[in-house]
């Protein structure tokens, strides 16, 4: 990006609009991590073009296109015109010949030999982009749940006594955190299964679309790559429905590596410790104000706030709550298809919902 | 095996192949359609310009220079289309865009004044449908140059290259129009929100 050429104000626009490309929006991602006034104007810009999300109109059905098919048909307009076979034959690959071959196979293996190292950086930063792009989804979503709910995160109800993390004491049921951010999947509030699928995870898979109105949750843990916020503290700080949240607070990342296959892993140091998608270099992580930015630390924010841990706790049962409303901890989805052993996990827990229409 | 690209399919109908043609139809109908709502603010006027485009389409399409890309083209059809339909409907008067909204240099003074605190509307207190009505209105009435750049660059997130080529207008001129056309919902949109709140205070 030549910056001499264009104004901050001109930047953040094309930011806004996915208008960059990955080494452009990592430049002005910087700008805007070291530039706080930058910040509020990107703040400013992303309220007053979100009211343009309203406008969606209804989907043409196919109707619309047998109709003009038909259309085409019944009047007999002029037909097929021929091209000429010049023309036509830029469309087609003609035979290659073995010479032809062989050059192609020295230009790529020179090709490869020069650009593989880069093109890994690319890769890296376009599946961060990518990544970004999916927040951005989920955040257009959870703005106009958040509308309709005025102003509650989405939010699938308490599970009195429930544990986030499976638990061998059979008193205890389980309640998934998952279940909050799938009301936004399931009520058709923007983002799609795909949203949910950070690039850089090769074991996850959209989860299928034929469920969705059967199920309270994503069907299983590969369904969702992202970790959020705790919201599975019944009753305590953490209670989504009363929860009117700081728009700088973190509610979305890449996953926290504190926790794999559904078990803590007390070996992880949580202070110098990154997600361990993205190559373990950092995590894209949205906050309320619809920003999505690639943090290479998990001490965000102001207060250098742990986003792994809930307040200084350093052990997880799967119990714990977040220690009041500024405090984040990002918790993995285990959507009970995955903790079959955990029966208790049946139990209607979205029963009385307050966010549900 | 990948699908067949656009140009790949319009060569296809170029030699005879007719389900080229309809695969065609069905992979830009949708997209087409919700350009034209958008443009038209006009259910079946969208209806009948997406129809009269993929009519010339069929028609002309040996007129596709086989070095452009397809789908920018298939927007310039539409894009006329619409602004036939809207000639036709309200002949209605053209603001010209630096009246208001910024000239076409780039970064004209409103983009700019965009970005200070009173340019956001306060729209907490609207339901999500009064604020969907709200942003139709404010882009049916914007000079269509302005909605057309705001439409494809928004919505539709084409490159300023392809928006160039659908508005027939050069790169710079692209930016500087897309500047405004935001500038001009952001305070057109703030006028609307503060005259329905006037409305309700009175009722």
């Amino acid at each position: 990006m030549n910056e001499d050429r264009t104004t901050p104000e001109e930047r953040l626009l094309d930011l806004h609009l996915d208008r960059l490309d990955d080494e452009q929006r990592v430049l002005v991602e910087t700008e805007l991590q070291q530039d706080a006034a930058m910040q509020e104007k990107s703040q400013r810009l992303g309220r007053i073009l979100k009211p343009l999300d309203y406008w969606q109109p209804a989907a043409a059905t196919d109707r619309l296109a047998d109709r003009i098919l038909d259309t085409i048909r019944g009047q007999q307009l002029p037909g097929i015109i021929k091209m000429q076979p010049e023309s036509i034959d830029a469309y087609r690959p003609r035979f290659l010949q073995f010479r032809d071959l062989a050059a192609v196979a020295a230009c790529v293996l020179l090709l490869v030999g020069v650009f593989v190292p880069g093109l890994s950086a690319v890769r890296s930063r376009s599946q961060r982009a990518a990544c970004a792009n999916n927040l951005g989804s989920i955040f257009r979503g959870t703005s106009i749940y958040q509308e309709v709910f005025a102003g509650s995160l989405p939010f699938a109800g308490q599970a009195p006594n429930a544990m986030w993390l499976p638990s061998s004491d059979s008193s205890r049921p389980f309640a998934s955190n998952s279940r909050h951010s799938y009301l936004l999947v399931k009520g058709g509030y923007g983002p799609t299964a795909k949203n949910f699928i950070c690039p850089s995870d090769d074991t996850a898979v959209p989860m299928v679309v034929d469920d969705f109105t059967t199920r309270k949750d994503f069907t299983r843990a590969a369904n969702i790559s992202y970790d959020a916020l705790n919201l599975c503290s019944g009753g305590g700080p953490g209670d989504a429905s009363k929860l009117r949240p700081r728009k700088s607070l973190v509610y979305m990342g890449d996953s926290n590596p504190l926790f794999t296959n559904a078990k803590f892993n007390p070996a992880v140091n949580a202070d110098v410790t990154n997600s361990l998608a993205h190559g373990r270099g950092g995590q894209t992580l949205l906050t309320l104000d619809g920003a999505a930015r690639w943090a290479k630390s998990p001490l965000v924010g102001p207060n250098q706030d742990n986003i792994w841990l809930a307040g200084t706790i350093r052990n997880y049962t799967g119990s714990e709550s977040r220690s009041g409303t500024n405090d984040v901890q990002l918790i993995p989805g285990l959507p009970t298809g995955d903790v079959a052993a955990h029966d208790a996990a049946a139990h209607d827990v979205g029963a009385g919902n307050p966010g549900v229409e | 095996m990948n699908a067949p690209t656009d140009e790949q399919l319009l060569a296809d109908y170029l030699r005879g192949d007719e389900a080229a043609f309809e695969l065609l139809v069905r992979r830009h109908v949708r997209e087409l359609h919700q350009f034209a709502m958008r443009f038209t603010n006009d259910a079946p006027a969208a209806d009948d310009v997406v129809q009269d485009t993929l009519m010339q389409l069929h028609a002309s399409a040996e007129k596709f220079d086989p070095k452009r890309r397809f789908k920018p083209w298939l927007f310039t059809i539409t894009a006329n289309k619409a602004r036939d339909y809207l000639r036709r409907r309200t002949r209605r008067r053209e603001v010209p865009i630096d009246a208001s909204t910024g000239s076409d240099k780039s970064g004209g003074q409103r983009f700019v004044e965009l970005f200070e605190a009173t340019s956001v509307a306060p729209d907490e207190g609207l339901l999500v449908e009064e604020k969907r009505r709200l942003v139709k209105q404010v882009i049916s009435e914007m000079p269509t140059r302005l909605s057309e750049v705001l439409i494809l660059a928004y919505y539709h997130r084409f490159p300023y290259r392809d928006i160039g080529e659908i508005v027939d207008a050069p790169l710079g001129t692209v930016k500087s129009r897309l500047h405004a056309a935001v500038a001009n919902f952001g305070e057109q949109y703030k006028l609307a929100v503060a005259e329905l709140e006037r409305k309700r205070s009175t009722s």
